[in-house]
């Protein structure tokens, strides 16, 4: 084997080889996250940059990218470069290489070539079993960095040579209308391409053998963590970028300028978020939505915790583990699997008309509480199945009755888990639109002064059960319905509403706001609770 | 200058033979007749326990004096820790277990229906082998007993009221901790999070809250065996202390620790038997069974 | 201080070794005083007082076991406990060295031969117990090593002794005139010779004492031979 006949201790690493790799690896990395922009349109492939046009400088890289690749794994089999590779690049690398390889040598056998059916598709398997073979029967360094390498090499040549330019279209035959552009397949290629040499890269960095492995390996998780949060990332800016000029609507500072609290005017106006959706207003909002989203999510917690910890408790404390306890949690399951739909329709046939016949905002709540109860259920559960049994031992051992036990040491200690739970629930449930739609909602646009007051609803009556509330009997608006509304019946804004577009994106930017909102509450409970728990 | 042979408490040489069944009886009867000066505060009577259809103990009795230290060795799942768990009924929240047998405290049973499994607990107290701290303050962890009992009120209504029984509470947790030798340490910081002290710290505030409810029996299962010897000298002190107030019966797999504390030690042997039962200096010094000779050697177990 | 009742059997035991040992000297004294006396009454006294040394003796014996099976002693306790243990067994060996210094003096009550210098070196050996017994209480190393050097002194003063009682014999053997006092004489002499011999070993056991506590406090087992 070159040079790698015995293993030493410490690594003496030749620097500039590993300076090499690691520059590769980098370079590969800014083009994975590139291609993401890319192919969110964050950056456009048709835009020039210094000159020179942006595909051709990607062929470029790639070139570059694939040449010094190829260059680590020859080196290495040379004995340049002291490495400690396995035998073989093991068979998933030489299938994923394969498939790789057969859709080049397909594409490019019946685009390029224009060879017909058959011969394109034994091309392809050509081409395919060229690259297992490569990457399975090759010593490990020469069969991962060959078959990546070479489509990093190729990718680039077509960029650089145009074959694939931002003006490339191709004609799916076998589906109506339907094609691939360039915008969306030279971001891909290129992410495909990056992933590919970066992991070959990596490997190489790491001398190839089990370290070289890992430290691919390493790569690739990296890779998906970061593309994950930078979509999330993107997600969220992007959101805000298209809803905030829509928010800001007619906003003005000043003193005097707001609405009145308290008798006091604020200085500030934001009167996308004060006004509903009227005919004399000067600017439209979405007040009521808001006011709706937040008395759901609340009245879905009021009546989906009590009754789901307490469930909860039943289950771990007091029921004996046998064919009940299976039996609720494969219906507890099932009930948090049931589409959102199904509760619609169950909150129309069966709380509506307990509810005066009509749609109301305590349909909505309650059917928002039913879906909200399973996940609350099973996290409790598991947060106080998670509670050592020690502290029930202790307490025990002190005389202290069972009740009294989980009220002051079990339900405490359990406290944070519960409220994940809530707040991954409310996540949910405070973006649903298909029950809402069924239970509560009435007018698309609601103005300002048909805002829910629910607290300043509460009346008493002579007749039991002498405290009526006629707020939650009306039927309101969501922000999600609002928007699903606004989406689909665009017009009807009025000539108050300058561009329809932005007043969507800004009510979705509310929603997300709020729900963020919610979030942090929630987690912020849920520190207080740790705190207390916890040695601070 | 003569020899003198060394005699027994009842007066027989010390020869033990072969482990013939007539030098069991022998045996048994000896220890039987174990008596002492101090009057009895637990009597056991042919007590047997099935976890299912496995016996852990075996027809075991025995009495333990009041006020004094009594150390139950032997080796692992010999029935010791059953046994323990049997003195306050803990083995009532295992499902599977089936007691048959009488245990008396103060010459009453405690196995009979309408005992109240409340105050003997209260009476005879417990400390785990892992201490175990609840996730609150150490205020809290040693008020805990009395305030859920209902003996001391410190809630917002109360408070309120101006009916709060806060004073008396933190004198409570004073003197607990002071006889639990942990005062000093703690004691400007209450308000802080029990979790947070160290090992030896956190056995010893179990203690505290043991003896905050009054017991009269303390039972410990290993309470040192999670504990590096520092600690573990500690907790040995204050259990010297306590037997001066209190009944205690310690279980330990750690034969040193039972030679330098108790008074008496019983040795129990694989299939929950009970094997020898005396004062600890003659049980180490010159054990009459021979097993028992066997196991305190090391020879086997 | 952490294992307080363990210190406690500790300092316990070494008092109740240096009160065994203060016993001892006690009946020493009293037995080398009835010896110079020929005092009858003494002598009895001292003589029904061995059987007290004996059971202090076997309950001391009995604690320094319960200390090794109960406490565990190790390093330095360890070292103390083993000595105390042998030198419990050489004070016990004292004391009944003064028993018979007791049974001497009952029949040397019509003595003739002179025998002063005898009794002073049993002054001396006296001394020399209790300056090892002083050495184990205080741990004193030095001490100990000068106890072993007196030693010395005092076996050859046992060796003069025991030649004047013999050149005695020989001189008063020259005018015994009848069978009677011939026999009287040997009794004096073979009972003088047993003293000194005896007031030796007292010496070599206080040396004994001495040896053991210098291995007790610098683990030296230099004088133990």
């Amino acid at each position: 084997m070159a040079g790698a006949a015995e293993t030493r201790l410490v690594n003496r690493d030749s620097s500039e080889a590993n300076a090499a790799a690691a520059g590769a690896v980098g370079l590969a990395a800014l083009l994975f996250a590139l291609s993401l922009a890319a192919l969110f349109e964050v950056v456009t492939i048709s835009d020039p940059i210094a000159g020179i046009p942006v595909v051709a400088l990607l062929g470029g890289v790639l070139v570059l990218l694939g040449g010094a690749v190829v260059s680590f794994g020859v080196g290495s089999y040379l004995g340049v470069v002291e490495t400690r590779p396995s035998a073989s690049a093991g068979l998933v690398a030489a299938a994923a290489f394969a498939a790789v390889w057969l859709a080049i040598g397909g594409g490019v056998a019946a685009e390029v070539l224009n060879v017909g059916g058959v011969g394109s598709a034994a091309a392809a398997v050509a081409v395919g079993g060229v690259a297992f073979v490569t990457a399975a029967v090759l010593r490990e360094d020469v069969g991962s960095t060959l078959p990546a390498g070479g489509v990093s090499i190729l990718t680039g040549v077509a960029y650089l040579t145009g074959a694939l330019g931002p003006a490339w279209v191709w004609e799916l035959n076998f589906e109506q209308q339907a094609s691939l552009t360039a915008e969306f397949v030279i971001p891909v290629s290129t992410l495909a391409c990056a992933l590919l040499t970066g992991w070959a890269a990596a490997k190489a960095y790491g001398g190839f053998g089990a370290r070289g492995r890992r430290m691919g390996a390493y790569l690739l998780i990296y890779l998906n963590a970061g593309s994950i949060v930078g979509v999330l990332f993107l997600l969220l800016a992007f959101t805000a970028f298209k809803g905030l000029p829509g928010l800001f609507t007619g906003a003005a500072l000043g003193p005097g300028v707001g609405p009145a609290v308290f008798g006091i005017s604020l200085p500030v106006s934001l009167p996308f978020v004060t006004n509903g959706v009227a005919l004399l207003n000067e600017f439209q909002g979405v007040l009521p939505a808001i006011a709706g989203t937040i008395w759901l999510v609340v009245g879905a917690v009021l009546f989906a915790v009590p009754l789901g910890v307490g469930a909860a408790i039943f289950l771990t404390e007091y029921a004996e583990r046998g064919r009940f306890t299976q039996i609720v949690e494969v219906a507890t399951n099932g009930l948090w699997s049931t589409p959102s739909i199904v509760f619609g329709l169950f909150g129309f046939a069966f709380l509506v008309p307990r509810f005066g016949g009509n749609k109301s905002l305590i349909s909505g709540m309650l059917t928002l509480g039913f879906m909200l109860l399973p996940l609350v259920l099973i996290t409790s559960r598991e947060a106080m199945l998670a509670v050592p049994d020690e502290y029930r031992d202790a307490s025990a051992a002190l005389g202290v009755s069972k009740w009294q036990t989980i009220r002051s040491v079990v339900v405490p200690a359990a406290l944070p888990g519960v409220v994940t739970g809530v707040i991954l629930g409310v996540g949910r449930i405070a973006g649903e639109t298909a029950p809402i739609l069924l239970t509560m909602t009435g007018g698309t646009f609601v103005p300002g002064g048909q805002t829910a007051d629910v607290i300043g609803g509460f009346q008493f009556t002579s007749t039991p059960p002498f405290v009526a509330n006629p707020e939650l009997l009306q039927a309101t608006t969501a922000l999600p319905f609002q928007l699903y509304a606004l989406i689909t019946a665009g017009v009807g804004l009025g000539d108050t509403v300058s561009s329809p577009e932005q007043f969507q994106w800004a009510t979705a930017f509310v929603l997300l706001l709020i729900v963020l909102s919610f979030y942090a509450i929630g987690i912020g409970a849920r520190y207080y609770f740790r705190r207390k728990l916890q040695y601070e | 200058m003569s020899e003198t042979t060394h005699t027994t408490t009842d007066g027989t040489d010390s020869t033990v033979g072969t482990t013939t069944g007539e030098t069991d009886e022998r045996v048994r009867e000896e220890w039987r007749d174990y008596s002492f000066d101090a009057p009895t505060k637990l009597g056991v009577d042919d007590l047997d326990v099935y976890y299912g259809d496995d016996r852990a103990l075996d027809g075991v009795s025995m009495e333990i004096p009041e006020k004094s230290v009594t150390a139950l060795i032997g080796p692992s799942g010999c029935g010791k820790s059953t046994f323990l768990r049997c003195l306050n009924r803990m083995n009532d929240r295992v499902s599977s277990a089936r007691i048959d047998g009488s245990v008396t405290l103060d010459g009453q049973e405690i196995y009979q229906d309408g005992v109240n499994l409340v105050e003997l607990r209260k009476r005879v107290g417990m400390v785990f082998q892992s201490p175990n701290p609840f996730p609150k303050s150490i205020r809290e962890n040693v008020a805990y007993g009395p305030e859920k009992h209902g003996d001391l009120d410190t809630g917002v209504l109360a408070r309120l009221l101006g009916r709060s029984d806060e004073e008396r509470r933190d004198e409570l947790v004073e003197r607990c901790l002071r006889d639990a030798a942990l005062w000093d340490e703690v004691h400007d910081r209450l308000d802080d999070n029990a979790l947070g002290l160290s090992g030896g710290q956190q056995q010893r505030l179990c203690i505290a809250r043991c003896l905050s409810v009054d017991p009269e029996v303390i039972l410990m299962d290993e309470p040192a065996s999670a504990l590096d010897p520092i600690a573990t000298a500690k907790i040995e002190d204050l259990i010297a202390e306590l037997s001066e107030e209190y009944t205690v019966v310690i279980v330990t797999h750690n034969m040193q620790q039972a030679a330098r504390i108790s008074d008496q030690t019983a040795v129990f042997l694989t299939g929950g038997e009970l094997v020898e039962y005396g004062d600890t200096d003659h049980v180490f010094e010159s054990p009459q069974s021979e097993r028992v000779e066997d196991y305190i050697t090391g020879k086997f177990g | 201080m952490t294992r307080h009742a363990y210190q406690e059997s500790l300092e316990t035991l070494r008092s109740d070794v240096e009160a065994m040992g203060h016993l001892v000297v006690d009946r020493l004294d009293r037995g080398l005083d009835a010896l110079e006396r020929k005092d009858a009454d003494a002598a009895e006294a001292v003589i029904e007082g061995d059987s007290e040394v004996n059971e202090v003796y076997l309950d001391l014996e009995s604690d320094c076991i319960d200390l090794f099976a109960l406490q565990q002693p190790v390093a330095s306790d360890l070292r103390f406990v083993a000595a105390s243990f042998k030198i419990l067994t050489d004070l016990e060996r004292i004391g009944d060295l003064a028993t018979n210094f007791g049974r001497y003096a009952l029949a040397a009550n019509r003595q003739r031969l002179p025998a002063d210098d005898a009794y002073d070196v049993g002054t001396d050996a006296r001394d020399l117990v209790v300056d090892a017994i002083d050495a184990y209480a205080t741990e004193d190393a030095a001490a100990c090593r000068e106890i072993a050097g007196r030693d010395d002194e005092i076996d050859t003063l046992c060796h003069t002794a025991g030649d004047r009682v013999v050149r005695g014999l020989i001189e008063q053997q020259a005018g015994a005139d009848d069978a009677w006092s011939a026999e009287r004489l040997l009794d004096d002499v073979s009972r003088l010779l047993l003293t000194i011999r005896d007031i030796e070993r007292v010496a070599d056991h206080a040396v004994n004492i001495a040896a053991r506590t210098l291995y007790m406090t610098d683990n030296d087992p230099e004088l133990i031979y």
